[in-house]
């Protein structure tokens, strides 16, 4: 048998973006309204508590003389009721995660799990341009939304950053603001739309995609992000709040010193306290008669050096993480497009 | 075929299928046909069932029922107007009674010889439907285009 | 032109050969029934023609040439699936609109009417519309695409025998009204002779029979005879059901065979599900048809 015939085949013009939209708009309300809906309870959640550590801290601040003992009070009260972020640090971290993983994933998982892309990919359109205009939507209201939240968020904290009780470094704050919070939004999307491809099923699809993105999100927030540019170091006891301190050890004449054997130092001294990871542990407050291991060290010629991340790199380090995380994403949707195209019924 | 579907234009007969008869459906349609015009349903210039209505009506291929139509065509009964239909154009010629009594004459010596040479009737039935059967069959696939006669009668033998 | 062609075309998954050298020609203007087996090959070879799948080897091409799952063939090719997978929070309104939206060419206006036809509920969820009203919708939006082939895999497998009526009524009427060829698979025999007139058997994931139903039922043969009798030469026996005294045969006569039926054989056509059941019976290798090695 000779070879197919084959003609250059008639050239049809493809089905335009605008009809594209509506198709993607249709499949996706129900999880875009979702979305809007919890983002905007967290968002009004930030503005009233944001609201309420504004005035606290304007009131504070009006207040004169500023070392009577009346400010004082203020300012400690201020400092011990706004000083630690716990558990909605822990959820303005995550939100970016769950939002993209929950607008991301089902886009292809849910039809290949229904068996509806035996529809749709059959249709004139072709699954490329269906696959691109689908995402459109869930990136385009994720990314608005968490920008949304992020604005708040850093509204909320600026007064805690002025007072040097938060660092706008700080962990629970960072990818929490923008432009970062937009990057973690569409690593976890694009996460997401590849995870739906891989897993074909949306629970599973959801489920690796956040595991993945809060693995990474740690990684990042305990070793990555500290090593964007080269630390500084200082010997100087006090590092300033306003930085993250990436972290410490000591030296004596030029060589480093283990904790162990500083231990050793301090026990044989009769030294109360411990050092682990270059730091001691329950300081003694000042004035008190047991004496500090770490001034009892520096008078007997160890030198504690800190590596730390200064205040003034913040803008730098919110591109790059932005920059890198966008890549990422967009390596990840670039990738799932690919599959799309390969991928048997 | 634009002809609106009133009642002025609908055809006096309509099809039916018998699917477990064994017989094949395009001859099933061809004998309504020539069934109906033997009983006077159908008559010179009637027009024949359109393609779509059997279609619609019965779910079976189109290219059968173009077919069934083919080849009433080569047979004379009917012809096919363009843009029209397919009407009744030829018509079979009633058997006359004195060929009839021919026809049982020379049957009944047939039979004769068939049970003399140790056919029982079953046997009887079996030789006669199978030779019909080939005889049938040879018969539509032979003729290929063609206007051919009318059965007549005495014809067969 | 042949609305579907394929050459050697082989599709594998992991080890397992779901299709293999398949070697098609088919033209246009016929419904072709797709027959095999459960697991044949038959999802396959209609997921490769439709642009679902890709080949492992060999080619397809659709349409008088044109490569499967290009712009032009998914423009012209239309599918339901099996089970007709829908958007079951969708209303039929709603999958119009939609079916509009991802085509260039669809007749809203037919597939309202359709639905109108039907009495299937407008704004009713697709998932709470019964089998039946699921399967002609699904229909109905393949149809209003006006295709110039219509993909069909095991479309009425769960329909009621009405259901089944109804949905192949409409689909015989497109093709009468459009002119449209037809491809669809079933592992059901027994309606095939009303409404195919090409027959691709698969079996094993090879295909064993092809041609046009005429054609085939024309160069096949139902025999009976004396066990001893002799066999003529010129017969392909496809199946021999032979006791000490008396033999069934359903044979291929070659071509150039011009004599009648062998002296001492009764012969008579056979029907297109006895062929197709001998055809699927025959389990040693694959033997091309007698007209396929002229091919």
């Amino acid at each position: 048998m000779t070879t197919l015939t084959t003609v250059p085949p008639p050239v049809v013009r493809p089905v335009p973006w605008h009809r594209l939209a509506w198709v993607a708009w249709r499949q996706s309300r129900t999880t875009l309204a979702a979305i809007l809906g919890v983002v905007a309870l967290v968002v009004v959640y930030f503005a009233i508590n944001g609201h309420t550590i504004h005035s606290a801290y304007a009131d504070w601040q009006a207040c004169t003389p500023r070392r009577s003992s009346a400010c004082e009070f203020m300012s400690t009260n201020f400092h011990n009721e706004y000083g630690s972020t716990g558990l909605i640090g822990f959820v303005q971290v995550l939100l970016p995660g769950i939002v993209g993983a929950f607008a991301g994933a089902p886009i292809l998982a849910r039809e290949l799990e229904t068996g509806t892309f035996r529809y749709a990919w059959t249709q004139g359109v072709g699954r490329v341009r269906w696959a691109i205009a689908l995402m459109v939507p869930g990136l385009v209201v994720s990314v608005a939304a968490l920008a949304a939240l992020g604005a708040v968020i850093s509204w909320r904290y600026r007064p805690l950053a002025a007072a040097g009780i938060t660092s706008r470094l700080d962990p629970s704050l960072f990818p929490s603001s923008n432009p970062a919070v937009i990057g973690w939004t569409l690593a976890a999307f694009a996460l997401g739309v590849l995870a739906g491809l891989v897993w074909r099923r949306v629970l599973p699809a959801v489920a690796t995609t956040i595991a993945l993105w809060f693995g990474l999100a740690v990684l990042v927030s305990l070793t990555l992000r500290w090593h964007y540019v080269a630390p500084l170091t200082t010997t100087k006891l006090e590092v300033p709040s306003t930085g993250m301190q990436v972290s410490q050890w000591w030296t004596r004449g030029g060589t480093h010193v283990s904790d162990s054997q500083l231990n050793q130092v301090l026990q044989d001294a009769g030294v109360h306290g411990t050092i682990s990871s270059g730091n001691a542990h329950a300081q003694p407050a000042p004035g008190s008669k047991v004496a500090d291991p770490i001034q009892y060290l520096v008078h007997h010629g160890y030198t504690q050096w800190t590596s730390y991340q200064p205040n003034g790199r913040y803008w730098t380090f919110q591109w790059i993480e932005f920059g890198w995380l966008t890549a990422f994403a967009l390596l990840a949707l670039g990738l799932s497009i690919l599959l799309v195209r390969r991928r048997d019924g | 075929m634009g002809i609106d579907k009133q009642g002025i234009d609908r055809s006096p007969i309509v099809f039916t299928l018998d699917p477990a008869s064994g017989v094949p459906t395009y001859l099933q349609l061809v004998h309504q046909v020539e069934h109906a015009l033997r009983l006077g349903y159908l008559k010179q210039g009637d027009q024949l069932p359109k393609v779509r209505e059997v279609v619609a009506d019965l779910a079976i291929n189109p290219n059968t029922v173009l077919k069934a139509y083919r080849d009433l065509e080569s047979k004379g009964l009917t012809a096919g107007r363009p843009g029209q239909g397919t009407f009744i154009e030829g018509a079979l010629d009633q058997i006359d009674l004195a060929g009839v009594a021919g026809l049982r004459k020379s049957l009944l010596g047939w039979l004769t010889q068939a049970e003399d040479s140790g056919l029982d009737s079953d046997g009887i039935v079996a030789l006669f439907s199978s030779t019909l059967r080939d005889f049938t069959e040879r018969r539509t696939t032979g003729d290929a285009g063609g206007k051919a006669r009318a059965r007549r009668a005495g014809g067969a033998a | 032109m042949n609305v579907v062609e394929t050459r050697d075309l082989t599709k594998r998954y992991g080890k397992v050969a779901a299709l293999q050298d398949c070697s098609l020609a088919i033209p246009e203007g016929h419904l072709v029934a797709v027959v095999g087996p459960n697991g044949a090959g038959k999802s396959t070879l209609l997921n490769l023609v439709v642009g679902l799948a890709a080949p492992t080897a060999g080619e397809v091409s659709v349409l008088g040439g044109v490569p499967a799952g290009s712009a032009a063939a998914l423009d012209a090719i239309a599918f339901v699936a099996q089970d007709m997978p829908l958007y079951r929070s969708l209303s039929a309104v709603d999958m119009i609109h939609l079916t509009r939206n991802l085509n260039r060419h669809f007749d809203t206006e037919y597939a309202r009417r359709r639905i109108d036809d039907l009495g299937i509920a407008p704004k009713r969820r697709a998932g709470k519309l019964s089998g039946g009203q699921r399967a002609q919708l699904a229909l109905t939006l393949a149809l209003a695409r006006h295709p110039r082939l219509l993909v069909l895999d095991e479309p009425t497998a769960a329909l009621d025998p009405l259901a089944r009526h109804d949905f192949m009524a409409a689909v015989m009427t497109a093709m009468a009204e459009d002119g449209i060829s037809v491809l669809l698979s079933s592992h059901v025999l027994a309606e095939l002779e009303r409404v195919a007139d090409y027959l691709v058997l698969i079996s094993h994931g090879q295909v064993r029979l092809d041609g046009v139903v005429e054609d085939l039922i024309g160069r096949h043969l139902l025999l009976t005879g004396p066990s001893l009798q002799a066999r003529d030469p010129d017969w392909r026996i496809i199946q021999d059901i032979s006791t000490s005294a008396q033999s069934h045969l359903l044979v291929e006569i070659a071509e150039s065979s011009t004599h009648g039926v062998a002296p001492g054989w009764e012969g008579r056509p056979v029907s297109l599900e006895q062929l197709a059941m001998a055809y699927l019976r025959e389990t040693t290798s694959p033997q091309t048809s007698l007209a396929g090695v002229a091919r």
